[in-house]
Parts: C-alpha cells; structure tokens; sequence
C-alpha cells in the first residue's frame, strides 16, 4: 500500500550495533534497494516506533522489518510478538538478521510460536555482508509476490 | 513298608502288654519290645532309642501324661499312643494338648497296627515340619544379623509392597520407636517433595515386580536434615514364580550427590559462559573485520605498502580467529547432549553423509574411498559424520602432491570395543607428535602450507570420550597414516 504511495518500500531496521546499521545500509545501496529508513537501537524502541508509543506521535507501518534478535531492553522476539500482535502490521515483511546461525534462531522462534518470513545470519566478511543485501531484496520481492 | 518296630509298652498289666505285642506282630511288624510298668524302669528303659511309646492311662504312679512330659523334659523325640480302658473326650483332648500322637481304646487294640502305622507317618511329618521351621528361623536370623551388619539401611516388604522389616540402621537414621508400625515409617521420614513420586514410582514396581531403583531424600533423626539416599529392592519368588518378599537397601549417596550436583552446575555454567563469550565475542571480530575489509577497498593505495601488508593481516587474523571461536563451539557443543541416550545408527550412512559433505574436496583431488563394511552400533549420528568428516578430511588435506589420496575405512569388533580404522595415502606424520595431533589448536604445519585451526582432532577425541572410546594413529612421514577410535560396545556415555 505505502509502496504504490510513495513508490519506495518503507524499512525499519532495528539494530543496536551502528556498525552492523552502517554495513545494512551499505548493502542495501549496493544491491539497489532504494527505500525510506527508519533505526530502532534497541527492542523497546522498536515497540514504541510501531506502536505510536513513548515520544512517537502515530504507529509505523513499514513494508519491511530487519530485526536482530540480541537487542537491549526488550529483545528481538518480544519485538516479533508485538508485530504479529497487530493487525496493521501484517503486511509487514521480517527479515531475521543475526549473529546466529539461521536454524538456531528459526527454532528459537519456533519454541515461541512465532515465524518470519526469511532468517539470514551476519557473515564475518564485508563482501559476504554486502550480499545479504541482494538476500534481503530477494526474500523481500518474494515474499510481496505470494 | 519298614517292618522292625521298636516299641516301649508301658502298662502294669502284663497280659495287656503280651496283648499289645500279639496285635503288633499279627500287624506285620518285626518287633522288638520292652515293658515297663513305674517311672524308673520309664526312665530306664529310655536309655535305648524307641520308634513308639505305648503308654496306658491309669496306671497307680506314674500315667500316660506323666510319661509324655517326662520324654519332654528329657527332650526325647518320639511318638507316643495312649491306650486306655475307657477314655472321655477330655481326657483324649489332654493327652493329644500335652503331645500325645494318637489315643486307642483297649477294647479295640485290634487297630493297634494302624493307628502305629499313622503315629509313625504323622510323626516323621511333624519331625519334618519342626526341621523346617527351624532352618527358616535359622536363615533367618542368619538374614538379620547380616542385616545388622551392613552400613546400609535394609529392609523387606511383603508382595503387597506393604513394609515388614527394618534393620537397626533404619532405626538409628530415621529415630523411629521399634514398635513404630512398618507399614507408615516410610511416609514420615521422606522429603516430602519427593513422596508422591517415590510412593507412585514404588506402586509401579509393586504391581510389575520389576527391580525398583530411586534417589529421594529421607530425614535424619540426628540434626534433621535431609539427606540424598539411593533405594534399590527387588523381588523373589517363590518355588512356583509368585512373588514372595521384596529385599531392598538404602544407601546414603548425599556426598556424592551433591558433588555431582555442584559438578553439573559448574559445568553448566561453564558452557554457558563459553557460548556467551564465544558469541559476544564475534560480534566485535566481525566488526574488525569488515571495517578492515572497508578500509581497504576504500584507501588501498593511499597507504604505503607496510600499510596495505598490516591491514590484510588484521582482516586476515579477523578471519581466522572467527573461525577459531566457531571451531571452540564446536568442541564445546559435543557434550551438549549428554541426557540423551545413543540411538542405534548405521554407520554406513553417517559415512556417506560426510563423504556427502566432501564431494567437493574428494573430487578436485581425484581421491579414491574404499569402503569396508561398516556396523550398526549406538552412537549419536552427528558425532559418527563429525569423526568421518574430519579423518577424511584430514586424508584429502594432507595428501601428497604426486599422488591422488587413497583412502581405506574399515570396522571390526575386537576385545569389546567397535574399531574403526581410517587409512591414508598422504603425507603422514612424524609419530612422536601421535599424541599432540589430537590437542586443542594443535597444528604440525604452517597455516600457509595447510589452512585449518587445528580443532578437527580435538573434536574428534572429545566425541570419543564421551562415549568412553579411545582414538589414536600410526604414521610415519610420507607413509601415509592411519587412523583409529574405538567405541566400547556396552556404550552407554558415562
């Protein structure tokens, strides 16, 4: 919906380390993802930008949602559970990124009861990283397809 | 039938007695007799050993029940008839309660054979019963003061389950009264945490009559704490496979238990701060990383050549020391599972799940795997592929230049231990470092000559002790090498 507005995808990235959020950033212009940005540096951050809560005067709805799962505060599934708690965010894509392996951290959600819709795990080169912006495009384009 | 009678009579009247003897030899019986009419020649005549006692009732001095409790006292063992002219019911009753074997009326001696015939058999019977008897007091007490004599608290129960013995030990630990009934002394001295299990694990056990083992905690009398004990009974049957008791013992285990206990707690925590520093630690290792990769691809150039060399190896160092941490885990996670038991596994397949994992490797090199035949034996099947996956490994890494590796896997069963053997064409090694190969970042060769951490045998040697197995290798330089663990058949991981 907000995609077809303003023509660009609306993604929130929440990420408490600034290096890993200069890396995201880098990866996402190399593969071309043009979009509007919003950071969260920890999970209760997260909750309030979603919810219109603490010093935010209205709720985000973005298009896509870059969670890492060991965050301050509030952690990265307590963030989940609040988005497949709302109804407006539904639409919303999540993209688990994190310093786990990507199994570990689907069957983490799992035991929570709680999915995403693609997990990728931050590769320890820079070239690698700069890939997982392709990644995060892919998952995000196929996901908006279904 | 035994015909020769000895047979003591009794009586003061003599054609009585020659009456008697006429009776017992027209019965059958070979006889040999002496009659007696007082005491002295009773006490006499008692001198020899008799089969039966003949005694009349009424005699002036000495009766029928005066000679019974004589051959009483005297702890004399034979079956006595009492004879009498005329006999009421009582007095039959007294002679039988004083421990007469039978009575006749004098009227009747023509039954003297038979009613001799089943004092005998009723006595040998009764002989017999009494032995019996007296080897279960004898064995038990034999029981008792075995009982007695163990450090641990030792107890029996009836097939009902329901509690019947406690030896000393149970009544000094608990400080129950002896005449505390058995059946409740159980309830009133275990944690009571741990009561509902052990009275529901104990019904379980009591209605299968399968051994029944539990640690649960019971109270001491002394300074009333609670203290770890390990309970172990089982049950035996009797001739006819019913169940007849239930032996069980109760060891104090309190020491030991929470040795183990601060043991696995320290353990535990130990692999949680391994996982904790090994995962915090990547984060900032990546960091390096990248921001050295970026430094890189943004300025290389403007930097003078040392600059450029300095800045590789920290990207470089980055690298390897990432790998490292992902290697320690590794290690760390091999005694992850240890609650759970092995399942059974075909090795074969978790060999072709690691040749699966080499393809790459195995056919850039041209290398030829032989395969012998391999077991099904209990192991987790993950620590099988990770042992595989890293001999192989090591046979393709360390081959020789000329010569594509040849590599042999084998398994045989000797002294009660699987073997598993994998043979290479390569390299080889120097056998005085046959030991140090399998430590922690071990390596016998510069990382530009053979990448790695140093972590593959350590894995290795650390899967094989957890299931109590050993590994070991035979080389020689440029002799190829061949690799060995062993898996103990009884298997289950210590």
């Amino acid at each position: 919906m907000s995609v077809e507005s303003t023509g660009r995808v609306r993604v929130l990235i929440v990420e408490d380390n600034p290096a890993d959020v200069m890396l995201i950033r880098m990866a996402l212009k190399e593969h071309a993802f043009v979009c509007d940005l919003e950071i969260a540096q920890d999970g209760a951050q997260a909750i309030d930008r979603l919810c219109g809560l603490g010093g935010y005067s209205e709720p985000y709805e973005p298009d896509l949602i870059l969670l890492d799962l060991n965050l301050p505060k509030r952690s990265g599934i307590e963030v989940l559970q609040a988005i497949r708690g709302r109804e407006c965010l539904l639409h919303s894509r999540v993209v688990i990124l994190s310093s786990s392996p990507e199994d570990v951290v689907e069957q983490s959600l799992r035991n929570s009861n709680l999915v995403a819709d693609c997990y990728l795990t931050k590769p320890p080169s820079l070239d690698e990283f700069l890939k997982v912006g392709r990644l995060i495009r892919d998952c995000f384009e196929s996901a908006s397809a279904r | 039938m035994p015909n020769s009678l000895r047979s003591l009579i009794l009586e003061d009247s003599a054609t009585d007695a020659e009456l008697l003897v006429y009776e017992l030899e027209k019965a059958g019986f070979n006889l040999t007799w002496r009659s007696v009419g007082n005491e002295e020649e009773f006490r006499d005549a008692l001198q020899l050993t008799w089969d039966i006692v003949l005694a009349d009732y009424h005699l002036p001095q000495f009766d029928a029940i005066a000679a019974i409790r004589l051959l009483h006292d005297l702890q004399v063992d034979v079956p006595v008839i009492v004879l009498t002219g005329f006999v009421g019911d009582e007095a039959a009753a007294e002679c039988i309660k004083e421990g007469a074997t039978d009575y006749l009326l004098k009227d009747r001696l023509a039954r003297v054979g038979s009613a001799v015939r089943g004092a005998l058999v009723r006595h040998r019977l009764e002989a017999q019963r009494r032995k019996a008897e007296n080897l279960l007091r004898e064995s038990e007490e034999r029981f008792r003061t075995l009982a007695n004599a163990m450090p641990q608290i030792v107890w029996t129960a009836r097939p009902d389950g329901t509690y019947d013995y406690f030896n000393d030990r149970w009544y000094e630990y608990s400080g129950l009264a002896r005449d505390t009934s058995p059946h409740s002394a159980w309830d009133t001295v275990i944690e009571p945490e741990d009561l509902l299990q052990v009275r529901l694990a104990w019904a379980d056990q009591v209605a299968s009559g399968e051994p029944f083992e539990a640690e649960f905690r019971l109270r001491c009398a002394h300074d009333g704490e609670y203290r770890w004990h390990l309970t172990r009974a089982v049950a035996v049957s009797d001739g006819s496979g019913k169940l007849s008791k239930w032996y069980g013992t109760t060891t104090d285990i309190h020491d030991q238990k929470l040795s183990e206990q601060a043991l696995e707690r320290s353990n535990h925590m130990l692999r949680q701060f391994a996982y904790a520093a090994a995962h915090d630690l990547q984060e900032p290792l990546r960091n390096v990383a990248t921001a050295g990769e970026l430094l890189h691809r943004r300025y290389s150039g403007q930097f003078d050549g040392d600059a450029d060399g300095l800045l590789h190896e920290c990207v470089d160092s980055t690298q390897r020391m990432h790998q490292m941490v992902k290697d320690l885990l590794a290690y760390m996670k091999v005694i992850d599972r240890k609650s759970e038991p092995a399942p059974l596994v075909d090795a074969s397949h978790a060999l072709s799940a690691a040749l699966a994992k080499l393809q790459g490797p195995l056919q850039e090199s041209g290398a030829v795997v032989v395969t012998g035949a391999l077991p099904v034996l209990r192991v987790h099947e993950t620590h099988m592929i990770q042992l595989f996956l890293n001999l192989i490994g090591n046979s393709v890494k360390f081959r020789r230049a000329a010569e594509p590796p040849r590599i042999q896997i084998s398994s045989e069963v000797r002294n009660r231990e699987q073997i598993f053997r994998v043979q290479d064409n390569g390299i080889g090694f120097d056998t005085q470092y046959a030991d140090l190969i399998f430590g922690v970042f071990k390596r016998l060769h510069l990382r530009h000559e053979y990448p790695g951490t140093g972590m593959g045998l350590a894995i290795c040697s650390r899967i094989v002790e957890y299931y109590n197995g050993r590994i070991w290798a035979e080389s020689s330089p440029g002799a190829g090498a061949v690799f060995y663990f062993a898996l103990p058949l009884s298997g289950a991981p210590a």
